[in-house]
């Protein structure tokens, strides 16, 4: 009896719980086809705020620049991050750890003061902002996540397959093509996706490394929702929420699960 | 050339700077210890579940955090009641709720990862669930504890959407403080040195949990 | 095979949404030709929010074939601080008269140059050669107003017709002030009848005493967001801008706005051309464009503000040009004040504000 009623109030904990983590993206949900002007007031069911999503170009534009900074980032941390994955794959143990060491650095410091720092350099060293300034900043912290991603990889790998492709003949830049990176292609798109994620959510970077006119989506919305409530932006939330759905939909019926690194393939642990 | 000034520190040293930062630790650590609360509970369950409704419930754990955290933070505003906007409970309230994935995750694995013939092995020396859930389990997954303790105390501490839309002007903390300095009043050696200040906290922090990672667990 | 499919799958939706997001691209509307002299450059705008009428951008931008960004600020110590770093990069700002002062003492503004504005003479003589920019070398007026409050009548009632309401514990939490250290104190001293510049120290102890008390009766420090809570009713009382309170009372008429009989703060805002600015010609045919007749009117029928252009100010609504908010009788004008500016003296006032805000 003890056994079921733990059993069942965890559950409603954990029901609790998510419910909790929900809440605010159902809220927006609900109210992007509120019908009434004022965000909080409930009036019709109307889908009204999507037509009006769509003729807002600067928001479409800002899209626009936020897809292409995440996707120069991401691909860029990704070639870097297997670049330094393999090199370092080589070197000695205390070699490896001191790379590891600084690779980690920035990754447990918070965003803002990445953002400061850059700031403070670009203006040291008059260096223009622009978009090229945004994607240098994401590819900065974008390393580290998509290197630490790598190195586990490539430390996972089986280091025999490689010997026997070499015994097979195959030179070195065969062996990576055809060996090493089929092996790690999982953790590559794991990489890609989540310094994807970071770069196109990122608003505090953004805004202190920008130049004037290259507002990203997160800065638009940043700068509208100043003002307060704006039923609009709810609909524009539940669009870029589908979108992130359907990204999870396609990696999850692949391999390439990120779920795989938190759930492994264990048994279900009886406490 | 930068001239070589400490101006800036000095006005870091001030009572009202003093106190954003220890208001920005202590809701660092209060947003912390309650998602642990919250987590460790859920952890325990998830880790009971068969693996695919385990594999459904990390999915619907992560997919917030692939939502923009604006929206969600715009959403919260439409939740929380009128006198909750502007305070500092309010704030950490939805700060708990965005980093909450955070914790689960690192917990979770450190659930998974001890053999669960020790918590048989317990119960047969006659440990009653509670005595085994805080002698083998807790002390086991420690690792777990101190990794989710660290990706939740660092981000918040420089977390500045939450509470600049939440605070309204009125919840006045370290990262609202630099951005404050560093956008608008562009005092920048002020706001560099208080980017310092959590530069080094979070590397005390992060000391701290390696150190335990390290010293308490078994 | 299934594995296949679904990333072919998603791959397509990607180059989809790609090309859809790409397909919107930043194309200017088609208009006379022979006028479309700026063809292809970018003219960027700093300005505050709400103060230029909808449909004006896109109008100047199918004139000239330009493309204009435009950005916001909320507060006068914004613009300052960004023009004082340097790494400004817009060719249009509207600084207020407070901060056109330093602006000029620093040398970060171009001189405007005439012979590009045919349309300087709408102008009131009464706003040309002002103290802050005598002769006008640097700067054009753009709008002036007033510092008011708004008050959902609905809710509260009748109340009294100045800053008393701000401070009444009847609306505790439903009270809006602005985020600026100047102008809320300011707006203090105005109320305890103090002069409303003073840095004198036993005023200012005062202001900060007043300011505290009041603190847990404020619902939140806003200068951007308090037309919605008016609106919304979420804030029953904001300290504001005139032009934006009269915004906001188009859109909930139950919103009552006034300004103290015994004078509250009044403002000019102009436009400069910084002197980084990229495109100057351009910069000077937008405010050629802002000062014609019939744009300088429609813009002043949606911002509410005062316009200093008298050719638009014949074409107004008669309500509109009656309205006591909106052109304020000589009597209560002449007992307001210009916010002025107290180089290093400022720092006290920004002590007060700041143990205010702990």
């Amino acid at each position: 009896m003890n056994n079921r009623y733990l059993m069942w109030s965890g559950r409603a904990l954990l029901a609790v719980t998510l419910v909790f983590v929900y809440m605010p993206i159902f809220m927006v949900f609900i109210y992007s086809f509120n019908g009434s002007a004022l965000g909080s007031v409930w009036t019709t069911l109307s889908l009204r705020w999507y037509g009006v999503i769509a003729t807002q170009q600067e928001l479409w534009l800002a899209l626009r620049n936020s897809a292409g900074i995440a996707f120069a980032a991401s691909t860029l941390s990704l070639i870097a991050g297997v670049s330094i994955a393999i090199v370092i794959s080589k070197w000695g143990h205390m070699a490896q750890n001191l790379v590891l060491a600084l690779l980690i650095v920035p990754i447990i410091l918070p965003d803002i003061c990445h953002a400061v720092a850059l700031s403070v350099m670009l203006h040291a060293m008059r260096i223009e902002r622009g978009f090229h300034t945004i994607v240098a900043a994401h590819v900065a912290s974008g390393v580290c996540y998509s290197s630490l991603i790598m190195i586990v990889a490539v430390r996972g790998l089986d280091k025999t397959l490689h010997e026997a492709a070499e015994d097979c003949g195959a030179t070195a830049w065969q062996c990576m093509c055809m060996v090493t990176m089929p092996l790690i292609s999982p953790s590559i798109a794991v990489a890609w996706l989540m310094v994807f994620a970071l770069s196109f959510d990122d608003f505090i970077i953004a805004s202190f490394t920008k130049g004037v006119g290259d507002d990203t989506l997160p800065i638009k919305i940043y700068s509208r929702m100043r003002f307060g409530v704006r039923p609009d932006t709810n609909a524009l939330f539940v669009i870029l929420a589908l979108v992130s759905a359907l990204c999870i939909a396609g990696t999850r019926v692949s391999r390439a699960s990120p779920l795989e690194y938190a759930s492994e393939q264990h048994e279900p642990t009886a406490i | 050339m930068p001239i070589f000034s400490i101006a800036a520190w000095k006005s870091v040293c001030t009572h009202y700077t003093i106190a954003i930062f220890s208001r920005s630790i202590c809701l660092a650590f209060t947003v912390t210890v309650a998602s642990l609360c919250i987590s460790y509970p859920c952890a325990i369950v998830v880790a009971g579940m068969p693996r695919a409704n385990r594999q459904l419930i990390l999915l619907l754990f992560c997919y917030p955090l692939l939502t923009s955290l604006l929206l969600r933070t715009y959403g919260w505003n439409n939740l929380l009641p009128l006198s909750w906007h502007g305070t500092l409970s309010g704030v950490g309230i939805a700060l708990t709720a965005s980093y909450l994935p955070f914790m689960l995750f690192p917990l979770l694995r450190s659930l998974q990862s001890f053999d669960p013939i020790v918590l048989a092995a317990s119960a047969d020396l006659g440990a009653t669930r509670w005595q085994t859930f805080c002698l083998v389990t807790l002390p086991l997954t420690i690792p777990g504890i101190s990794t989710g303790c660290i990706l939740v105390f660092i981000p918040v501490l420089g977390e500045y959407l939450i509470p600049h839309f939440l605070g309204e002007g009125k919840v006045h903390l370290l990262s609202t403080l630099i951005y404050q300095h560093f956008i608008e009043y562009r005092n920048w050696p002020y706001a560099c040195a208080c980017t310092v200040l959590m530069i080094l906290l979070s590397l005390v922090a992060f000391a701290f949990s390696t150190l335990l990672h390290g010293r308490l667990s078994p | 095979m299934c594995r296949c499919a679904m990333w072919a799958a998603l791959g397509c939706s990607v180059v989809v949404l790609i090309s859809v997001v790409a397909g919107c691209s930043d194309s200017v509307p088609r208009g006379d030709r022979a006028r479309r002299a700026f063809e292809g450059q970018t003219l960027n705008v700093y300005n505050w929010s709400n103060y230029i009428a909808p449909g004006l951008i896109s109008e100047f931008e199918a004139l000239t074939g330009a493309r204009v960004q435009y950005d916001n600020y909320s507060t006068d110590a914004e613009l300052e601080a960004r023009m004082t770093v340097g790494d400004i990069g817009y060719d249009v700002i509207f600084p207020s008269d407070r901060t056109i002062v330093p602006l000029i003492k620093k040398e970060l503004l171009a001189e405007i140059d005439r012979s590009l504005l045919t349309r300087l003479n709408n102008l009131d003589a009464l706003f040309l050669n002002p103290p802050y920019d005598p002769g006008n070398r640097f700067s054009v007026p753009y709008f002036w107003g007033t510092m008011a409050v708004g008050v959902r009548q609905d809710i509260v009632g009748r109340t009294v017709a100045d800053f008393g309401p701000l401070f009444d514990k009847k609306h505790a939490g439903r009270i809006t002030m602005l985020d600026d250290a100047e102008n809320v104190v300011a707006m203090a001293m105005l109320h305890l009848g103090y002069p409303m510049n003073s840095t004198d120290e036993a005023h200012l102890a005062n202001v900060r005493k007043l300011l505290v008390e009041q603190k847990p009766l404020v619902q939140a420090y806003t200068s951007d967001s308090y037309k919605e809570k008016l609106i919304k009713g979420d804030a029953w009382v904001a300290l504001g801008w005139s032009g934006d309170l009269l915004q906001a009372q188009q859109e909930n008429p139950n919103i009552r706005v006034f300004i103290p009989e015994s004078g509250t703060m009044v403002f000019t805002d102009n436009i400069a051309i910084p002197k980084s600015a990229k495109n100057p010609r351009l910069a000077h045919e937008f405010i050629n464009f802002l000062l014609d007749a019939d744009v300088a009117a429609r813009n002043a029928t949606f911002v509410r503000g005062g316009t200093p252009n008298v050719a638009a100010k014949s074409k107004l609504s008669p309500r509109l040009v009656g309205d006591a908010l909106v052109y304020p009788s000589k009597s209560v004008l002449d007992k307001c004040q210009w916010l002025l500016y107290r180089d290093n003296a400022v720092t006290k006032v920004e002590e007060v504000w700041r143990e205010v805000q702990q």
